[in-house]
């Protein structure tokens, strides 16, 4: 179906391509929210990929491929709100930090807050290797693929965006006790 | 959440998927009615160039094609190159070589011939900005990287030195492949450069984007489009470039792209609008590997 839906967008079907776009929206801001933690951003990112989605369909050689392509258009959709935007640091959304409170099924607010803070700190093209890989669940080669770049450089952005949310985490976990010892050593 | 320290992937994994999971779960339909309204109102890039390429393509892919194709270009080097020498005395000058095949002599004046049958190479003085020639004529970047389509007769001026991480590239630059129409009406450039070590892609446009002299074009700025499938950014968009000595007149665009590691620059200027500037994009292909460092 959704071959055929794309195949008749491309032709310039304007009523395949809203199909196309109510079918797709929900997974694209999911993406773009989570690489750019900014409803506002996010929700401009999806509006500015469906319209050159629209524009660019024709170029679009293969049609099963059109997801990916979608998902590629975002992320670069998403680097554009990242530069224009510029409102991470502004937007921190500052949680209680009065210790972990009421005791969380998978995650406590302390660790969300830290995952947030690190997360910000991260270059656009580090978030959208980590969204794509922890949260979409691809593999490095198909993270690589679905974004255009080599592997080695996925690799390397999923490093050093791992090593700084962990550290960031790290940081939450020690207890005052042992930041106390690693000063006295 | 325990005071231990983190176990080694499983537990970040775990911890990183939950805090993900997180999120706004529906598109409102404020953003999607919005979209497409939008898309109303923009035209679909129609794939101009689709039969012809096809064409183009099919020829190349046959041995006898590339043996028809090499003889025309031999004879027109041999042509040009006699033609060169009674102009000049045999002493050389800015003629140089004019073989089409500008992968083998970079920085050489060359001529593109015609690949595919029958095109008629009209355009130029009189046309309307919005009549976009047919794109015929391969050129092949010695050095940089990409191969573009353009309409046959135009000339051109493949780069003769590799074009260094901030340093300028502007018109008439020895680090750009430069193409002209035979009117010298339309202009087209092209030039790439290694990313720097750990430069981002996105960080590479910004820099470029943030050293290019901002102007007011016909379109808006930046704007994000294809380029042979790639996405890139339009950073001047249909600017009118009269100020500039080196410029045809008529409007200037720049563009840029990265891919496989290697930032691209494109531009045209002269007679022509953004269609055709689209029109020439979407024929550009990237061999990155393939560039001179």
């Amino acid at each position: 179906m959704v071959p055929t839906l794309v195949e008749r967008a491309r032709a310039g079907d304007e009523e395949a391509f809203a199909s196309l776009a109510r079918g797709a929206g929900d997974r694209l801001l999911a993406i773009a929210y989570r690489i750019l933690r900014d409803l506002g951003l996010a929700e401009d990112a999806v509006q500015h990929t469906l319209v050159l989605a629209w524009r660019e369909l024709p170029t679009l050689r293969d049609v099963d491929r059109f997801d990916a392509w979608l998902r590629r258009l975002l992320v670069h959709a998403c680097y554009r709100e990242a530069r224009r935007g510029r409102r991470f640091a502004a937007n921190v959304r500052v949680l209680p930090v009065d210790g972990p409170s009421a005791p969380d099924t998978t995650l406590s607010v302390v660790a969300r807050d830290q995952l947030e803070r690190g997360f910000r700190r991260l270059p656009p093209e580090q978030r959208a290797v980590f969204v794509f890989h922890h949260h979409l669940g691809l593999t490095l080669p198909e993270v690589a693929e679905e974004l255009g770049v080599p592997l080695g450089t996925v690799k390397s952005r999923l490093h050093y965006a791992t090593n700084t949310l962990r550290a960031a985490l790290e940081a939450d976990l020690r207890s005052p006790i042992e930041s106390s010892r690693e000063h006295l050593a | 959440m325990s005071t231990d320290r983190l176990r080694p992937t499983s537990d970040f994994d775990r911890i990183a998927s939950a805090w993900l999971a997180d999120g706004p779960i529906e598109l409102s339909d404020r953003v999607l009615d919005a979209a497409l309204r939008e898309a109303h109102l923009t035209h679909q890039r129609r794939r101009l160039a689709g039969p012809w390429r096809t064409r183009l393509m099919n020829r190349f892919s046959s041995a006898s094609g590339r043996i028809a194709t090499a003889l025309i270009v031999a004879a027109i080097a041999i042509g040009g190159s006699i033609y060169a020498l009674s102009r000049s005395g045999g002493t050389g000058g800015p003629g140089g070589s004019s073989t089409p095949n500008v992968s083998s002599s970079p920085g050489a004046t060359t001529a593109l011939v015609e690949t595919s049958p029958a095109p008629s190479p009209t355009f130029i003085r009189s046309a309307p900005p919005e009549s976009i020639p047919p794109l015929t004529a391969r050129f092949t970047s010695p050095r940089n990287g990409y191969a573009v389509v353009l309409p046959a007769g135009w000339t051109a001026i493949p780069a003769s030195q590799a074009w260094l991480p901030g340093t300028p590239n502007g018109w008439g630059s020895a680090v750009n492949d430069e193409l002209i129409d035979p009117a010298r009406q339309v202009r087209f450039m092209g030039t790439s450069q290694p990313l720097a070590s750990g430069q981002s892609g996105a960080e590479w446009v910004q820099a470029y984007v943030d050293r290019n002299t901002p102007c007011t074009g016909e379109g808006p700025t930046p704007e994000q489009t294809l380029i042979g499938g790639q996405p890139g950014t339009i950073d001047q968009n249909g600017c009118l470039s009269a100020h500039d000595p080196r410029s045809l007149g008529g409007r200037v665009y720049d563009v840029v792209v990265v891919v496989g590691g290697r930032g691209y620059n494109f531009e045209m200027d002269g007679q022509v609008d953004h269609a055709y500037l689209l029109a020439v994009l979407a024929t550009i292909t990237f061999n990155p590997a393939s560039a001179v460092h």
